[in-house]
């Protein structure tokens, strides 16, 4: 009896899922849209494992953004993806600016039967970014021609030449980047340090304190000077690419809306 | 059988904390589900009012909660269901700090309900208090002609009031850097305050005498503005840091009022 | 033997229900503890009841190199990062323009980097902290409370 109890009991506990059931589309199509997360999540775990389901994963972790359950997903589920170029799209507008853009350009969506049409455009956004110099601005839509072109611009800029610039007058390099506020407060500190440097030189000596600590200041900023032009490019040079991929993102997702469901 | 029970009950009370989180998110898709598939807007709307009640009652208040409100249309609710809703929207709007939408449900709560509780005029109040001060004296005096024990409300306006009288401080923090802040009881730091600003000025006073005008207005410019505007704005961060652990004081206390005020005219999800 | 195992099974028994008993009652007491009036409460007081900062901490050399470890020059460097962030800091009231402050920059790249590189990129971000700066960059490197949006290299 005892036993017969704790079997009950225990059967309860256990989850008797809808394995056999078939997906209603329409509903989680509701779930994305209504953006309920949780139901969404539960009701794709209420079914059997298959590629069906797999799909549908991936949709879900393209809308709740995880990148390495997607791909894990998409890999199971590419066939049904043929036909989907919504999620295509959206999938290839979430991967342009994404660490992971060159696993979905380069071997996710060539598996693709058919690449639509914006991610087609969304490639031609990616190339622009790997080949700026031999890329022909005018394949880019108007709106983008000028980030675009900012882009090309920063790309051909060499850290080296920046550093170099900036040895001669201080700040220049930064000039050379077009941060025009950088380099104008570099020279003017610079300037001042060393007109410091000069007067406590010229009246009290080589060896005195005031000399010794002016000219550490000056020879620091000259220094740290170098060091910054030198990153700043690099820097600047990464940043305007990331503006230029958000700008491109917010541009297709705007103009052409494409859904998951 | 006593080793049977023993791995039952074990396995039992691990699966237990995991499946009733399992049924939550089970019986939340099956609410979904019945409101998805209803065509009836009438029972849609009372199947989103009983989701509602379903999430607030298991606590999980937040915006996604605050969601699901919006997605009720009351105009296919029944008066008693229309009464439920308004009052769990109320509650979670509050909650969420959500002001002006908690006001909205207040006003719309009172057009459904002729004699509303005590409870709900106590809530009223602390809502109105970020709101609309003036009805907020009303209802105050309308809930102590209640009861005399909301007299003890008056702990949250005390904190709110609570205010360090500093206009002298800052007054001398102006004159004497570093004095602002040994009268606000930060004596180490008004002293380094003060010593860097004397040194600073006997530093600057000694480039003048030597005739080293650039250094003395580099120096200058450089350490005393940024030292005597840093005096000046940080006796004003410890006064703001004094006045905070004065009310973090004023609240600890207050905390047992309001719980016992509650207690005495609860409100609950409905 | 048997009477032993018996024994201990017994006691085992007992645990078992009595834990499986304490975990319900656990429940209902947490219920009971969460009440709206408490919650009411907390919801009224709770932008009163403020939590100090925490001192910054002084240089965490866990996973720093060897030579960086054994340079006393980094003890100096972390011991004056450290007064400089406890006390000199509030005395100037400085106001960084950048999320990560040109002191604790200097700090994890130290931890980071080694000394000198360290040092010279928290200088490079010190000489460059100025409002003016941010028409430097672009919009996604500034945050919505207008600082510069910065990342440990």
């Amino acid at each position: 009896m005892n036993k017969f109890i704790y079997i009950v009991i225990l059967l309860t506990f256990l989850d008797v899922s809808n394995v056999d059931a078939q997906i209603d589309i329409q509903f989680i199509s509701h779930l994305s849209k209504q953006e309920l997360q949780r139901e969404h999540l539960t009701y794709l775990q209420s079914f059997k494992e298959s590629d069906s389901i797999s799909f549908h994963f991936a949709k879900y972790y393209l809308q709740y953004p995880d990148d390495s359950l997607f791909f894990q997903y998409f890999q199971e589920a590419t066939t049904h993806f043929q036909s989907d170029t919504s999620t295509l799209n959206l999938a290839s507008i979430h991967f342009v600016n994404s660490p992971k853009s060159k696993f979905w350009f380069e071997s996710c969506l060539k598996k693709t039967v058919v690449i639509p049409g914006i991610s087609k455009q969304l490639v031609i956004v990616k190339n622009s970014i790997d080949y700026p110099n031999e890329f022909d601005f005018n394949l880019l839509p108007e709106k983008l021609q000028v980030d675009f072109q900012k882009y090309q611009k920063i790309s051909a800029k060499k850290p080296i030449v920046a550093l170099s610039l900036s040895a001669v007058i201080p700040g220049l390099g930064k000039l050379y980047i077009g941060s025009k506020k950088s380099f104008g407060l570099t020279l003017l500190s610079m300037t001042v340090l060393g007109l410091q440097s000069y007067e406590s030189y010229r009246s009290k000596g080589i060896s005195h304190p005031l000399t010794i600590i002016n000219l550490g200041f000056f020879t620091t900023y000259y220094a740290v000077n170098l060091l910054g032009s030198y990153r700043e490019t690099k820097l600047k040079k990464k940043e305007i690419k990331t503006q230029y991929l958000i700008n491109a993102t917010s541009y297709y997702h705007y103009k052409y809306r494409p859904s998951l469901y | 059988m006593r080793l049977v029970i023993i791995i039952i009950n074990t396995v039992l009370l691990c699966i237990e904390s995991c499946y009733a989180q399992q049924n939550f998110e089970k019986d939340l898709l099956d609410f979904e589900s019945s409101i998805f598939q209803t065509s009836d807007n009438w029972k849609k709307n009372e199947l989103l009012v009983q989701k509602i009640q379903f999430l607030a009652k298991a606590d999980s208040i937040d915006l996604k909660l605050q969601a699901e409100i919006e997605r009720v249309d009351p105009n296919y609710l029944s008066d008693s269901l229309r009464q439920i809703f308004t009052w769990n929207a109320m509650l979670v709007s509050f909650f969420n700090k959500e002001i002006s939408l908690t006001v909205y449900y207040i006003e719309s709560f009172e057009k459904l309900e002729n004699e509303p509780s005590t409870g709900f005029l106590a809530l009223k109040y602390l809502t109105y208090l970020e709101y609309d001060t003036t009805t907020a004296f009303q209802l105050k005096k309308e809930l102590i002609s209640k009861d005399t024990i909301f007299y003890r409300l008056n702990c949250i306006n005390e904190i709110k009031a609570y205010e360090i009288r500093h206009k002298k401080i800052k007054q001398y923090a102006a004159f004497v850097p570093g004095v602002g802040l040994m009268l606000n009881g930060n004596v180490g730091k008004g002293f380094i305050s003060l010593s860097l600003n004397t040194a600073t000025v006997f530093a600057i006073d000694y480039l003048i005498k030597g005739n080293l005008i650039i250094n003395s207005i580099g120096w200058g410019t450089n350490l005393l503005g940024k030292f005597y505007i840093g005096n000046f704005r940080l006796t004003q961060k410890e006064i703001t840091k004094k006045e905070n652990g004065q009310k973090n004081k004023l609240a600890n206390s207050c905390e047992l009022t309001i719980d016992k005020i509650f207690r005495k005219y609860p409100i609950e999800f409905l | 033997m048997v009477q032993k195992t018996s024994n201990i099974l017994k006691i085992l028994t007992k645990t078992t229900c009595g834990l499986f008993l304490l975990l319900w009652l656990n429940v209902g007491f947490a219920q009971v503890e969460n009440t709206v009036a408490s919650k009411i409460t907390k919801t009224v007081l709770a932008p009163y009841q403020t939590k100090e900062k925490p001192k910054r901490k002084l240089l965490n050399l866990d996973e720093a190199k060897v030579s960086t470890k054994l340079n006393p020059l980094t003890y100096l460097a972390a011991g004056l990062m450290y007064t400089y962030q406890n006390v000199l800091s509030e005395q100037i009231s400085a106001n960084c323009t950048y999320e990560i402050s040109c002191s604790e920059m200097t700090k994890r790249s130290i931890e980071k980097h080694g000394l000198i590189k360290g040092t010279l990129i928290g200088l490079h971000q010190l000489t460059n902290c100025s409002a003016s700066i941010r028409k430097d960059r672009c919009e996604h490197v500034i945050s919505p409370d207008n600082k510069i949006i910065n990342h440990i290299e």
